[in-house]
């Protein structure tokens, strides 16, 4: 990076802390410090939500998935609009009505203090793991770019965060993620814009789209069959993407504390709900957007040199290694083969990607492209039995770093940086709040004035700071990090949210029923994601659907 | 359902925005589909 870049970089993450810390200003009291005072508009509402979740993974790992896998993985949203409407109805005016501080608080009143706790417990558990997995992903980048160790990366990194997170609370959560998600905007935009800007002369953004097209890369909707049949195990597709992704969504935005503490900041039903319903008009577009970049991306490096592994510290350190001779001579061949790539690209645009001559030829470049990387991972693994061989989450980020003008790469990687940030602090301050609100509270010291309350629940982001920082040093070997944070927290999602549906809608199940069913159920599940035996985003519905089954079925033997 | 006296912007009700929100899901999901043929 540029000096202007480190100036960039380093100006604009000052200036988010100290707004931040400025904006953070609050009563000293529990009110205060997970719920802002419940005095937020919707429109911070609606960001602050987006911010949670599209974390640096959406942005360093999408367009890598993209650019591997192609768009399908859009489809995992199309539950999600749905979802806003079912927690608008039926959530929000209860959650609301009861003021509340953690969902979790609303199940003891409908069941009682076991149920309450054994949920709490699963979702400290799963958001606990993932949020480890969403530092480690700003800190390859960093790592990567200044080819530190990983391990003191995350320590870095994750310290600063702490900082930050235990002096701010939510509202400095909620007003620093709108500022973070502009910037985001701004700088993807930039990116698209450079993408397309840097094609050959006479290759358009409509040509890239055609090379992304023909390569399998637009493959937005996609049936999930195969040879006739339904795969269960195919991650996405337009059925999982509706059926389960609704599930997932409803789950995570209807009974994950790191959502909910967001829309509870309202002051209003009204206002969480628009939050809430404008989140589900725009997600769709703003993940498409996302992935077309990965395009794009992929598009490009049909025409200009790819690398052949795009972790450049990982390759460096084996081309120093004793397997460094046959790395070279694998780059060469490789180099060779990108003037092919391009000469096979820019026919298949003079057919106007008509001539299937072309459209092969293309595909059979491609397919021996995949071969030579898959040889170079075998070589870098070979040379280091340590080292990291899934580079989709560094795609994005070397393209940014290769060809992004001085100045553009450092807001960008500020950008990363950011909205990471942005995320972590809301799980953060979420799992102090369920951790004080829902454990400490009950079991351990039951009367706090206001101010020890505050002082508690900065202990506690404290802890899971850490807690969190240890587990981002086994994030390594996870492979596409977006899709290792929906995979570690789906085994827990579907209980959590079979015992809110069961409280909201089947009102003749009781507590003891429900708290048994819900530990067999979890068992299950957690069985069934440990043998692999269907795709990651069903776990969701099983668990859902198994919790209100079973949980009536011991209803009737219970009284019985 | 509880009942919420506070009205919604633009509608008259809540159901409103539902619907806008599911006629907008299919909307998209339309476009994705002819994008996906188009450029295949």
């Amino acid at each position: 990076m540029s000096r202007v870049d480190w100036i960039v970089l380093l100006m604009t993450l000052t200036c988010i802390i100290l707004y931040g810390i400025y904006k953070s200003r609050t009563e000293k009291s529990l009110d205060g410090y997970f719920l802002g005072d419940r005095q937020m508009p919707w429109w911070v509402v609606l960001l602050s939500i987006m911010g949670t979740q599209a974390s640096a993974i959406t942005f360093l790992s999408a367009p890598g998935l993209a650019y591997t896998d192609g768009m399908r993985f859009v489809q995992f949203y199309f539950g999600l609009p749905l979802a806003m409407i079912v927690i608008s109805a039926s959530f929000v005016p209860i959650f609301h009505k009861l003021k509340v501080y953690t969902a979790y608080e609303f199940l003891q009143q409908r069941f009682d203090i076991k149920t309450r706790t054994l949920t709490s417990f699963l979702f400290l558990i799963s958001r606990g793991i993932s949020t480890g997995v969403s530092i480690y992903a700003p800190s390859i980048i960093v790592s990567s770019l200044l080819g530190w160790n990983i391990y003191w990366t995350n320590f870095f990194m994750g310290g600063l965060l702490i900082i930050y997170t235990v002096t701010g609370g939510a509202k400095a959560v909620a007003y620093t993620q709108q500022l973070q998600l502009i910037i985001v905007f701004i700088g993807m935009f930039a990116a698209a814009y450079v993408v397309v800007h840097q094609l050959p002369e006479g290759i358009g953004f409509i040509d890239a789209l055609k090379v992304g097209g023909k390569m399998g890369k637009l493959n937005v909707i996609t049936s999930g069959a195969h040879n006739g049949k339904y795969d269960w195990d195919d991650r996405y597709n337009f059925i999982n993407g509706i059926i389960a992704g609704f599930f997932l969504q409803l789950s995570y935005f209807g009974t994950d504390q790191s959502q909910v503490g967001r829309y509870l900041t309202t002051k209003s039903v009204k206002e969480s709900r628009l939050g809430l319903l404008m989140n589900g008009l725009v997600k769709i577009p703003m993940q498409f957007a996302i992935l077309l970049i990965g395009v794009l991306v992929f598009s490009f490096y049909q025409f200009k040199p790819s690398p052949l592994f795009f972790n450049e510290a990982q390759i460096e350190k084996a081309r120093s290694g004793s397997l460094g001779d046959s790395l070279r001579l694998l780059e060469s061949e490789y180099n060779e083969l990108n003037d092919q790539k391009k000469a096979a690209a820019t026919s298949l645009i003079q057919s106007g990607g008509k001539n299937e001559f072309a459209v092969n030829d293309l595909h059979a470049v491609n397919r021996k492209s995949d071969n030579m990387r898959a040889r170079a991972k075998s070589l870098i693994k070979r040379s280091d039995a340590s080292a990291d061989i899934n580079d989709t989450n560094y795609i994005f980020l070397r393209f940014v770093v290769d060809n992004l003008p001085r100045g553009l790469v450092g807001l960008l990687i500020a950008m990363i940086i950011l909205a990471s940030w942005g995320s972590i602090a809301a799980a953060l301050n979420a799992l102090a709040s369920t951790t004080v609100v829902d454990i400490h509270k009950q079991f351990i010291q039951k009367n706090l004035e206001p101010k020890q309350d505050y002082r508690v629940s900065k202990w506690y982001s404290l802890a899971w700071g850490l807690f969190s920082i240890g587990i981002a040093q086994f994030a390594g070997n996870l492979g596409s990090l977006i899709e290792a944070v929906n995979i570690l927290s789906a085994p827990f999602y579907g209980v959590i949210l079979g015992i809110f549906l069961v409280a909201f809608y089947i009102k003749s199940i009781k507590g003891n029923a429900l708290f048994y069913a819900s530990i067999l159920v979890e068992l299950v599940v957690v069985l069934l994601f440990w043998k692999n035996t269907v795709g990651y985003i069903w776990l969701v519905p099983i668990g859902a659907v198994g919790v209100m089954i079973f949980g009536w079925l011991f209803q009737r033997i219970f009284r019985n | 359902m509880p009942e919420i006296d506070e009205r919604p912007p633009v509608f008259s009700t809540w159901r409103g925005w539902y619907l806008l929100l599911i006629c907008f899901l299919l909307g998209q999901i339309l476009l994705f589909l002819l994008f996906t043929k188009y450029f295949a």
